[in-house]
């Protein structure tokens, strides 16, 4: 994977750069605007780190020159500019994530991990959390290997939580996810589904947890006994 | 179009087009009105000296044996005749024969034997006036009629200095008048010129007050609102300025951190006992990083202008129960049971969605930041009896002596947790605010804890499920 990070702040350049080397990925950089449309107009890359703010050559006109070359190069935007308008102005021209400084490191590595994802066009077919792993194209659902016996209903609540999970999912939610067999199932029966779902994951290293007036969150147990 | 309505309209200008019409129709009254009754007294005084004219020529008519003759010597003669302005026609006739006289022009129809009249005629194509007379013979019966007339030049004469009389006073009284007025105004408006050249003259920072003494009553008000307005920036700029100094001087604290601490790291060749300051060093941008985005969104909530140019309906429990879904995972994190209760429809607002997830936000840290671990923190929508979202924590509450200064920008309760930036409760309050909301802090009844109540002005309209369905 190779990784073009347009950044004229050096330390934050620099930061970037060892955290994407750390983590796997072929890195480039660069300050300035015109030798990043240079790099991206000769070289290939499968994601793009562009900060707005550059010397020469903008940020947003360093992507609107990519996308009239029909480029489908993920673009990460990274910039101290947080107004509205920046934002939308950076996803009409084509970025397909933006990133307001400062950050956390770890946020921009998870990003490009989905990004890069999402431009191979890899599904997310499997989730992974803890011992729990969901095959949703599959419908199923193996705890160390060892298949859950799930009705569709617990699956497809399992699915959404699995989705989300370490996020609450609200209730709500949950009722319209399970949209199909919305006549049959009350706000009580999504209690009932969780209750045989938490039974049935009684092997597994995740809880599900409820929150009080707003639904459910799934996490790995062990997170939860480190904290 | 909009430059036409904004273009400055000319006191002095608008009082005398304002003026100007009735003044014209009053000066053309009174001075149709004085001319009439002039020429009035003027044409009787003129009429009474053309009927001794006529009289003295009836009185040359002569009964010579019982036949009338109008004896005119030429002393007489050249005595009626004379006349330094006017033409003098006359005539003296019977019914049927002419006595004598210098023109030949006819008595209207219908006159004969009436006596003495006056009337208008015209001889030779000029306009006369006319005045006649019966002679009368001893036995009273009419002899013969005289007739005198006279051209108008000395009656249009007297009309014209009549007329010149009566409306050069009057114009000079309404230029005089007009003058007035327009020197009026100016000097009424000079004290406005000076505060005007006061304030153009002064600098962007002088915001004292305009010297409003010997300001006339109407300009007084403005005077006055000037001053409270430039009273009012006084006060809000001395608030930035403070603001800016304490933001800098808090901001001073996570970057002197970050400098001791990448010191300490850069002193220390092993990898692991470089940890310690890496991890310190790590607080501290973090903290900076929270400081620097608390006072922009602090920044964002008091913008100058309306804050409600970006209000639009949302459903406010919506916005909450949001908020505290995201809120979760850090709630879990510090071992706190995070929840929400709400009604059960939506309840419609106006308002901003980022402002005031901002505000629920904040609330939502502290109770976290500050409770108790393991603790509850619940964050409740209530709409009855009025709207209010209440954020409330079972921690050691805020002590009595602290509830006023907590809401100060960067007050920080003495001894409490790290991390805070002190601004928190500040960008609660302007959110608030701009709302039509107040900020209330009580301690939870029966134990320790405090309750944030963001109550909103009971102006509100609320709109509930329930009250749909009612209605």
């Amino acid at each position: 994977m190779h990784v073009l990070i347009v950044e004229d702040d050096a330390v934050i350049a620099d930061g970037l750069t060892h955290a994407l080397r750390r983590a796997g990925y072929a890195v480039d950089a660069c300050e300035i605007g015109s030798t990043a449309d240079h790099a991206l107009a000769t070289g290939t890359y499968d994601l793009v780190v562009l900060d707005v703010e550059l010397p020469a050559l903008d940020g947003f006109e360093v992507l609107r020159r990519l996308r009239a070359r029909k480029s489908k190069t993920p673009v990460l935007i990274l910039t101290a500019r947080d107004a509205l308008h920046d934002r939308v102005k950076g996803l009409d021209l084509g970025a397909d994530d933006y990133v307001v400084k400062p950050f956390e490191m770890a946020e921009i590595e998870a990003r490009v991990r989905a990004l890069i994802r999402r431009s191979q066009g890899a599904s997310d077919n499997e989730i992974v959390v803890g011992n729990l792993h969901v095959d949703v194209e599959g419908r199923v659902a193996n705890v160390d290997g060892k298949a859950l016996e799930l009705l569709p209903r617990e699956f497809a609540v399992l699915e959404v939580l699995m989705r989300r999970a370490g996020r609450v999912v609200l209730k709500d939610a949950l009722l319209s996810s399970l949209y199909e067999w919305r006549d049959e199932v009350g706000p009580n029966a999504i209690e009932v589904q969780v209750h045989r779902l938490r039974k049935k994951l009684a092997e597994a290293e995740v809880d599900i947890r409820t929150v009080r007036g707003l639904g459910y969150l799934l996490e790995a147990r062990k997170e939860a006994a480190e904290a | 179009v909009t430059e036409r309505a904004s273009r400055p309209r000319s006191l002095r200008v608008q009082l005398v087009r304002w003026l100007a019409p009735p003044l014209v129709v009053v000066l053309a009254l009174s001075t149709a009105v004085s001319y009439l009754v002039a020429q009035s007294f003027a044409k009787s005084a003129f009429d009474n000296a053309l009927f001794d004219s006529v009289r003295s020529l009836a009185q040359l008519v002569v009964l010579d044996d019982g036949v009338p003759a109008l004896r005119l010597g030429p002393s007489a003669k050249a005595l009626l005749e004379s006349d330094p302005e006017d033409e003098v026609y006359y005539r003296v006739a019977t019914r049927d024969l002419t006595l004598g006289g210098n023109a030949e022009f006819a008595l209207p129809p219908g006159h004969a034997g009436k006596g003495t009249a006056y009337f208008d005629a015209s001889v030779a194509g000029r306009p006369v006036r006319c005045a006649s007379l019966d002679a009368v013979g001893r036995d009273a019966r009419p002899t013969a009629t005289a007739i005198y007339c006279e051209t108008l030049n000395k009656r249009r004469r007297l009309a014209r200095e009549l007329l010149v009389a009566v409306l050069l006073p009057q114009l000079m009284l309404a230029a005089l008048g007009l003058g007035l007025l327009s020197v009026g105004i100016r000097r009424g408006l000079a004290p406005l010129a000076a505060v005007t050249r006061a304030v153009g003259e002064r600098g962007e920072r002088d915001l004292s007050p305009v010297p409003d003494t010997d300001v006339p009553a109407e300009i007084a008000p403005l005077t006055r609102a000037l001053n409270a307005l430039l009273a009012r920036l006084r006060h809000t700029l001395d608030a930035q300025q403070r603001f800016i100094a304490d933001a800098a001087h808090q901001l001073r604290t996570p970057l002197a951190g970050l400098a001791a601490q990448t010191d300490r790291a850069m002193h220390e060749t092993d990898i692991d006992a470089m940890q310690p300051a890496l991890t310190q060093l790590r607080a501290s941008s973090r903290r900076a990083v929270r400081l620097v985005n608390q006072l922009l969104t602090l920044a964002r909530a008091e913008r100058g202008g309306d804050p409600r140019r970006s209000f639009h309906r949302l459903d406010l429990a919506k916005v909450v129960q949001d908020v505290c879904a995201e809120w979760v995972p850090e709630a879990l994190r510090n071992r706190v049971d995070l929840g929400f209760s709400g009604p059960p429809g939506e309840v419609w607002v106006e308002g901003d969605e980022t402002l005031l997830g901002e505000m629920i936000g904040n609330l939502v840290d502290n109770a976290i930041r500050y409770g108790r671990r393991p603790g509850t923190v619940t964050v409740r929508v209530v709409t009855v009896p009025q709207l209010e979202i209440v954020v409330e924590d079972d921690g050691p509450g805020v002590p009595e002596a602290e509830r006023e200064r907590i809401f100060e920008r960067f007050h920080r309760i003495p001894g409490s947790a790290p991390g805070g930036s002190g601004l928190g409760l500040a960008i609660v309050c302007e959110i608030a605010q701009a709302h039509g909301a107040d900020v209330r802090l009580d301690p939870v009844e029966g134990g320790g804890g405090s309750a944030f109540r963001i109550v909103f002005a009971s102006a509100i309209r609320v709109e509930t499920k329930d009250v749909a369905l009612v209605a």
